[in-house]
């Protein structure tokens, strides 16, 4: 209970008269502060009495539309207050807000019900912006009695809570024909016998062996000499072919098509990291290749490699990549030193290296095509070629997965289904499922290939939607 | 993860009764007393007081019928509290020296005062229990 100006203020006079009544020598001033203290606590008794059966008959509700939210999304709060016997005090009922929330106006998210009222609701809008958990506090009450000479605030009702998730792709889907499927990278079999850590096999010791190798327990267990043998394991030299041209922009702010393609490279990245497979990064835009990094297994490349990943956009048909790399930061300075060169060699050169800008080299052809032909197929053979792309080119595809086939390399292709992303793409459920089964069919004939595997990547519960409206009919 | 600043919101709500009605039946006690004063200037024997004081206990409950509520418990406890005080004021002043009356007077109200204080917060739920608090 808080006591107010006007409390004061009547404490004050009977101060007032009590004093005079001392300097004075005359008591019916005291006995005039007498009944101004019996006005008060008067009145602070009726005050307690009536909150005591305001709060009984009190009804608090706190109430969010969704407790899961994605950054920069809003929920509708609403808040409603009851009090079925009327309310005998003025009193508002005010929802606070989690320090992560944006602003509401106090007015907006206040309820104020006057004496004689018996219920009242408040709805407002809540952005958040930042991501986190967020509990929104039981609203506070305050009251005030009839003479304004006390207040009280208390919270009543239950508080919410509201989980703000990132704008990133949820429920990564990876599989084939809707069916999930977890890709193995780390330790690779070599279908070989011979040193290593995972026991492969127990034989007989033939002439020729290393006598190291004998397995004493065997050999005393089964009264011969036993050699045990181990399942040889090879690093898998791995290259990730990133596709970042502008349609793979397509799809709902950070859920497009390139967010949940780079977030299976992410993971392809540090699964290569834990089995220190070296790795390799080529990343593709509108006008050429934007990114090169060569194969390497040290710590500091993987680290370079997740960075490079996540500051990837699809670019814009004209216009710059998005990370310039050493690459293209060399060509831009040949560039420059070819402005100033006016021999037949720089004159010859320069329009090679016009426009390079955010570009290791600009292609006029197909760049996935160009950057597979130019810069993976250098690398020789027996690697593993992960390409990360859409549907929205098959032919070109198909001609760029034979190429990068051709060093006798295989190939792991991760493509985003169109239909899954395009607005209002499953709006026509009939003609995507349709579409969809479309795509499955092209990548069933890549993963037909000798040494292809095919994948699909896309948002797991619109493709799950798909599927069982369309096994439904 | 809240923000407490702006939870108060007093400032949304305004008393029932005009400052007219608080202001009245303080004025009438202080008027009352000052012109008893006024009225008596060598001192006054117990009857004008014990009048005076009923009359300005009629203002008081006339106040709160009008104004806080129409609870006739709450006329009920002015009358106790103002037959507590005044009556023990009367006697007090008779008894000691002003000065004592009146500290004792303070001492009194501010102690009931307090007692509601403290009443109100467990009727609330709004006290800490000390082993929680610990």
């Amino acid at each position: 209970m808080d006591p107010t100006g006007r409390f004061w203020a009547t404490a004050g006079a009977g101060a007032l008269l009590a004093a005079l009544g001392v300097i004075f020598a005359r008591p019916e001033l005291v006995v005039g502060a007498a009944a101004v203290g019996a006005i008060l606590l008067a009145r602070q008794y009726a005050f307690v009495q009536t909150l005591r059966g305001l709060d009984a008959d009190l009804a608090v509700e706190l109430v969010t539309d969704a407790q899961y939210v994605r950054r920069d999304g809003t929920t509708e709060v609403t808040l409603t207050v009851g009090v079925p016997s009327a309310t005998p005090l003025p009193l508002a009922v005010t929802a606070s807000l989690p320090v992560i929330a944006g602003s509401v106006d106090r007015e907006a998210r206040t309820v104020v019900l006057e004496p004689g009222d018996e219920s009242g609701t408040a709805t407002f809008e809540l952005k958040w912006p930042v991501v986190g958990r967020a509990t929104i506090p039981a609203p506070t009450v305050s009251v005030t009695d009839a003479f304004g000479l006390f207040t009280e605030s208390f919270q009543r009702g239950r508080e919410a809570t509201v989980r703000v998730e990132p704008r990133q792709p949820q429920n990564v889907h990876v599989g084939e024909g809707g069916d999930a499927v977890s890709a193995a990278f780390g330790g690779h079999r070599a279908d070989q016998r011979g040193q290593g850590t995972d026991p492969a096999e127990l034989r007989q010791y033939v002439p020729g062996d290393s006598v190291s190798n004998i397995d004493w327990k065997a050999t005393a267990r089964l009264a011969y000499p036993h050699v045990r043998e181990y399942e040889v394991e090879t690093d898998r030299r791995t290259v990730l072919v990133v596709d970042h041209r502008g349609r793979l922009a397509e799809g709902p702010e950070g859920e497009t098509k390139f967010d949940y393609l780079r977030e299976v490279a992410l993971t392809v990245a540090a699964a290569a990291d834990s089995a220190n497979d070296p790795l390799g990064l080529y990343a593709v835009g509108d006008d050429g290749l934007t990114l090169e990094e060569q194969p390497s297994t040290t710590s500091e490349h993987y680290r370079e490699l997740r960075t490079l990943l996540h500051g990837l956009e699809p670019t814009e048909g004209s216009g710059t990549g998005a990370i310039a790399t050493q690459g293209a930061v060399a060509a831009r300075r040949a560039a420059t030193t070819l402005t100033d060169d006016d021999t037949a060699f720089g004159r010859t050169l320069r329009p090679y290296f016009d426009r390079t800008e955010g570009y290791v080299r600009r292609m006029d052809d197909d760049p996935l095509f160009g950057t597979m032909r130019t810069y993976v197929d250098r690398l020789g053979s027996d690697h593993w070629v992960l390409l990360f792309t859409d549907d929205a080119d098959r032919p070109r595809l198909r001609e760029t997965i034979r190429l990068a086939l051709a060093n006798g390399n295989h190939v792991v292709c991760f493509l985003t289904p169109s239909v899954l992303f395009e607005r209002g793409g499953l709006a026509d459920l009939d003609d995507a499922y349709q579409r969809y089964a479309d795509f499955e069919s092209f990548r069933r004939e890549l993963a037909a290939l000798d040494r292809v595997t095919a994948y699909e990547v896309g948002p797991g519960e619109r493709l799950s939607a798909l599927l069982s409206d369309g096994r439904r009919r | 993860m809240t923000a407490s600043a702006d939870s108060a919101s007093v400032s949304d709500i305004s008393p029932s009764a005009s400052p007219t009605a608080t202001w009245l039946a303080l004025a009438a006690v202080v008027l009352g007393h000052v012109g008893l004063l006024v009225v008596f200037p060598d001192g006054t024997g117990l009857v004008p007081v014990v009048v005076l004081e009923g009359g300005l206990l009629a203002i008081a409950a006339g106040s709160e019928l009008l104004f806080g509520g129409r609870d006739r418990g709450t006329v009920g406890v002015l009358g106790f509290a103002w037959l507590l005080l005044v009556g023990g004021a009367v006697l007090a002043t008779r008894v000691w020296d002003p000065l004592i009356a009146a500290f004792a007077l303070v001492c009194v109200v501010a102690l009931l005062s307090y007692a509601l204080h403290r009443v109100e917060l467990v009727a609330l739920g709004l006290v800490e229990v000390a082993d929680e608090r610990e």
